[in-house]
C-alpha cells in the first residue's frame, strides 16, 4: 500500500495546474452555462489546448493518438479540470464514444472519427435516455428500421446533454421489438444535422440549458454508422458507464467548494461578532465534510487503481459516484445553511454572496444523484454485484 | 498511489484471518479464556512482527503490523496485542534506553511479557491537566500513586506504562514502565460492555527504580501524543476490519432467511440497508488504512489523516452495527446470537482514542481553517 501518488505524477499535476492557470480567465469561478456563447467558446479554445498537449485524450493508446496514461493519471487529471471548474473537458467524445469506438468500432469508423476528437473538433452527445426510460434504459423505444444500406428512426431522446452544441450523437435504439428488451439494442452513430433531427431546448431548475429533447422523425442513418453487431448495443452502450459512475468529478467539485466557504468562513461573522471559522460547531462540521471528501476520494482512487490492474470493479465505481455526489451535496448544503438568507438570492444578484454560488450549485447538482445511474440504482448495483444478492 | 497489499501484506492477511477465524472470534470472546490462545498468538511471533530484529522482532513494521490488527479486529482477537505491540512497544523504541529497551521489547515480542497503558484518569480524556497522579522521589528512584482508569490488560500484564506528574508545570509529566508485581498495586475491575479485561489502577507509594523512567524527565505528553495517534489510527482499522465482518455476516443472513417466499436479501429496503452497509465500510477501510500508513511513515498529514479516520470510523461503524441489528430481526436482538459481540467491541472502540466529535476538532485544528 502506498497512499502518495508517484513523483512523476504529482509533477503532471503541477504542470496542469499552470496550464488551466494560463487557460482560464483571472478570478474564474465556473462557467455561466453551456448556452452562453462566451462560456462555449472558451470551453471550444481550452478543448483545443488540451488537444495541442496531448492531454485531451492522454489516456488513449498511442496507436490512436493517445498517451497511454494510466488510470491514476488520467483521474487526476479529471480530479484538476473539476477542481478548477475548467470547461473543454470533452467527457462525450474523449471519455465514452472515441473508447468505445477503439474497442467496437469498423477500421473506417475509427480512421473517421477518432482524429477529430483528438484533436477536439468535433463534438459528441449521448442518447440513451427517453421520455419513458430511464433507470428502466433497456425499455427504450427509439425504432431504427434498416431499409438497404440506410437505418431509418424513429423516435425521441431525453436529457441530452449538450445535444444543441453537438456535431455528432451516439444513441441506443431499437432493431429488434421481438427480441428480449437487452437483446433487440443497437448503438448508432449520427450525424446531428441530418433531416428530420430537431432538438428543443430544456432549462434546468438552476436556470441553465445544459440539455434537451431530441426528436428524430424518419432521419436516415447509413448502415455503415451502426457500432458493433446489430442488436449487441446494450453491451456496447454500457460499456460507457463505468466511467460515468466515477465519483471524482463531484468530488473535486466539492472540494472546491469547501476551499471556498472555509474561505467564506474566515471573514463572514457569526452571531457573537466572532468568525465563523472560529465557532467550534462550524469547525466540527467543516472538520466532518473535509473527512467525508476524502473519504470519497479513496473510493475514487480505488475505482482507478482497480481499472489500472485491468478490472472494472462495477460495484465500486457505483460506490464512489454514490459516495462522491452525496459528499459535493452535503458540502452545499451545509454552504446555504451558513449562507442564510443570502443563500437563496440569485446568482447575479449585486447582494447575493459568493456570488449566489452555491445556490446555483445547489439547485444544479441535484442532477448528479440522478443522472448515470439514480442513487438508488447505484445501491441495486452495489448490492447484485458487489454483494451478490439475489435480483427477484 | 498503491491501495493494494503487496506479498507480504497479502501474506499477513490471508493467515492472519484464516488462523483468527479458527481460533478466535466470537467462541473465544465468549469464553475471555484467552491463555491457551495467546501462546499460539505469541509461537506465530504476531507480538513482535513490528519490532526491530535488533530487539528480537520480526521487523516488519507498523504497516504490516496494521494489516495483522485489521483482521484482529474483524475476528474479536483477545490477548494485549494491541496494547503491548501497538501502543508500548514502539514508545519504547522510540524513548527507553537501550538497557531497558534490551529488556522489555523482547518479552513483548515473544508474548511473554506483556505491557499495559496507565494514562488516563478520571476525566477519561488525554489532556495533561487531568494527570493527577504523582511521582516523587526516592533514593533509588521514584514513588508512584494515584488512580489510573480504563487500564486494558491492568491486572495481568508484566509491565505498566503509567503516567505521572513529575514537576509544578502544566506538561511536567513523565512515563515510567512500574513492573506490575511491584508493591503497592491494587485494582479493581471496570467491568466492560465489551469483555475486555480493563481494570482500575491504584498506585500507593509504588516504588519504581530510575532506569524504568521511559525517556527524559517531564517529556511525557508528546511521547503520549505519538501513542493517542497510534491508537486512534489503529483502532480505526480495527473497526474497519469489525465492519467488514459485519457487513458479511449480515450479507450471509439475508441471503438465507426467507420470508414471503423469498430470501429477504431480495427485497430492494433489505439490499439497500446492505449497500449503505458496503460503501460506509469500504469508506472507513480506506481512510484507516491510510492513517496507518501515515502513522508508519511519519507523514506530515499523519495527524490530519489519523482524525479523518477516527471520525469515520467511530461515526459510521457503530451505524452499520445498528442496521445490520436491523437486518437480522428479531434474532439479531438475542444474546445467543453473536452479532451484539461485534457491536460491543464496536461502541467500545468507538469512544476509545477519542470519539468522533473529538477527532473533528482534532482535525479542525490541523487544517487550520482560522
Amino acid at each position: 500500500m502506498q497512499f502518495q501518488f508517484t513523483e512523476e505524477d504529482e509533477q503532471f499535476r503541477g504542470e496542469l495546474r499552470s496550464f488551466l492557470a494560463e487557460q482560464l480567465p483571472a478570478e474564474w469561478t465556473g462557467p455561466a452555462d453551456e448556452a452562453d456563447d462566451e462560456d462555449w467558446a472558451l470551453n471550444q479554445r481550452i478543448k483545443k489546448a488540451l488537444a495541442d498537449r496531448g492531454w485531451l485524450v492522454m489516456h488513449w493508446p498511442k496507436a490512436y493518438g493517445g498517451m497511454d496514461a494510466s488510470p491514476m493519471r488520467n483521474i487526476i487529471f479529471a480530479e484538476e479540470m473539476a477542481y478548477h471548474r475548467a470547461p473543454g473537458n470533452d467527457r462525450f467524445g474523449t471519455r465514452m464514444i472515441g473508447p468505445v469506438l477503439q474497442h467496437y468500432g469498423t477500421g473506417e469508423q475509427k480512421s473517421q472519427y477518432l482524429s477529430d476528437i483528438a484533436m477536439g473538433s468535433t463534438q459528441w452527445c449521448q442518447g440513451y435516455s427517453e421520455p419513458d426510460a430511464g433507470s428502466d434504459l433497456a425499455s427504450l423505444k427509439t425504432r431504427a428500421v434498416l431499409e438497404g444500406d440506410r437505418f431509418i428512426v424513429n423516435g425521441a431522446k431525453i436529457w441530452t446533454s449538450l445535444a444543441h452544441r453537438a456535431d455528432m450523437i451516439f444513441m441506443l435504439v431499437r432493431t429488434d421489438p421481438d427480441a428480449p428488451k437487452h437483446r433487440g439494442i443497437s448503438m448508432l452513430l449520427v450525424d446531428m444535422k441530418s433531416a428530420g433531427v430537431q432538438v428543443r431546448p430544456i432549462i434546468n431548475m438552476s436556470g441553465s440549458h445544459s440539455f434537451n429533447q431530441v426528436i428524430f422523425d424518419d432521419v436516415e442513418v447509413p448502415a455503415e454508422n451502426l457500432v458493433g453487431a446489430l442488436n449487441n448495443g446494450w453491451r456496447v452502450g454500457m460499456s460507457v458507464l463505468n466511467y460515468e459512475r466515477s465519483g471524482i468529478d463531484y468530488v473535486a467539485w466539492g472540494q472546491r467548494a469547501w476551499d471556498e466557504l472555509v474561505e467564506f468562513c474566515r471573514t463572514e461573522k457569526g452571531v457573537d461578532g466572532q468568525s465563523l471559522a472560529s465557532d467550534q460547531t462550524v469547525r466540527r462540521k467543516l472538520a466532518e465534510l473535509d473527512a467525508e471528501l476524502e473519504g470519497a476520494r479513496l473510493l475514487t482512487y480505488d475505482v482507478a487503481w482497480h481499472q489500472q490492474q485491468g478490472e472494472a470493479p462495477a460495484d465500486v465505481a457505483s460506490m464512489s459516484k454514490l459516495a462522491g455526489t452525496l459528499a459535493n451535496r452535503n458540502v452545499l448544503d451545509y454552504g446555504l445553511k451558513l449562507l442564510g438568507m443570502y443563500g437563496v438570492l440569485e446568482k447575479g444578484s449585486p447582494y447575493a454572496k459568493l456570488q449566489g454560488r452555491f445556490f446555483k450549485m445547489r439547485m444544479f447538482y441535484t442532477s448528479g444523484e440522478i443522472l448515470a445511474g439514480t442513487t438508488e440504482i447505484q445501491k441495486n448495483l452495489i448490492a447484485w454485484r458487489g454483494l451478490e444478492l439475489p435480483r427477484v | 498511489m498503491d491501495l493494494g497489499f503487496d506479498e507480504t501484506e497479502q501474506m499477513i492477511r490471508v493467515s492472519g484471518a484464516e488462523f483468527l477465524a479458527q481460533e478466535a472470534g466470537p467462541a473465544l470472546a465468549r469464553s475471555g479464556d484467552v491463555e491457551a490462545f495467546w501462546r499460539q498468538v505469541s509461537e506465530l511471533g504476531w507480538p513482535g512482527l513490528a519490532i526491530p530484529e535488533t530487539h528480537g522482532g520480526a521487523g516488519m513494521g507498523l504497516a504490516a503490523l496494521g494489516v495483522l490488527i485489521e483482521q484482529w479486529g474483524a475476528h474479536l482477537g483477545q490477548g494485549p496485542l494491541f496494547e503491548s505491540s501497538v501502543l508500548v512497544a514502539p514508545l519504547l523504541e522510540q524513548a527507553a534506553d537501550e538497557r531497558l529497551a534490551k529488556e522489555i521489547l523482547p518479552a513483548i515480542g515473544d508474548g511473554s511479557g506483556s505491557a499495559a497503558v496507565a494514562i488516563l484518569e478520571e476525566s477519561a480524556k488525554w489532556r495533561s491537566d487531568d494527570i493527577h497522579t504523582a511521582a516523587v522521589r526516592t533514593d533509588t528512584g521514584w514513588a508512584i500513586t494515584g488512580e489510573k482508569r480504563f487500564v486494558s490488560y491492568g491486572e495481568s500484564c508484566a509491565n505498566v506504562l503509567v503516567a505521572a506528574r513529575t514537576g509544578d508545570g502544566a506538561d511536567d509529566i513523565s512515563l515510567f514502565l512500574v513492573d506490575r508485581s511491584s508493591d503497592g498495586i491494587s485494582s479493581e475491575s471496570l467491568d466492560h460492555a465489551s469483555g475486555a479485561p480493563m481494570s482500575v489502577l491504584r498506585f500507593n507509594e509504588t516504588t519504581v527504580d530510575e532506569g524504568r523512567l521511559v525517556g527524559e524527565i517531564n517529556s511525557g505528553c508528546p511521547l503520549i501524543e505519538s501513542l493517542m495517534l497510534r491508537g486512534a489510527a489503529f483502532q480505526s482499522i480495527q473497526l474497519a476490519g469489525l465492519g467488514r465482518r459485519v457487513l458479511e455476516i449480515t450479507t450471509d443472513y439475508v441471503k438465507d432467511r426467507h420470508q414471503f417466499g423469498v430470501p429477504i436479501g431480495a427485497f430492494q429496503a433489505v439490499q439497500h440497508h446492505l449497500a449503505d452497509m458496503a460503501v460506509s465500510v469500504r469508506r472507513v477501510e480506506h481512510l484507516a488504512r491510510q492513517a496507518v500508513w501515515s502513522v508508519a511513515e511519519d507523514s506530515p498529514e499523519a495527524e490530519a489523516n489519523v482524525a479523518r479516520a477516527k471520525m469515520a470510523a467511530s461515526g459510521l461503524i457503530p451505524e452499520v452495527c445498528w442496521t445490520a441489528h436491523q437486518c437480522h430481526g428479531a434474532i439479531g436482538f438475542t444474546q445467543e446470537h453473536d452479532l451484539h459481540l461485534y457491536t460491543r467491541h464496536a461502541l467500545s472502540w468507538a469512544a476509545e482514542f477519542g470519539d468522533a466529535t473529538v477527532h473533528s476538532d482534532r482535525l479542525a485544528s490541523s487544517l487550520d481553517l482560522s
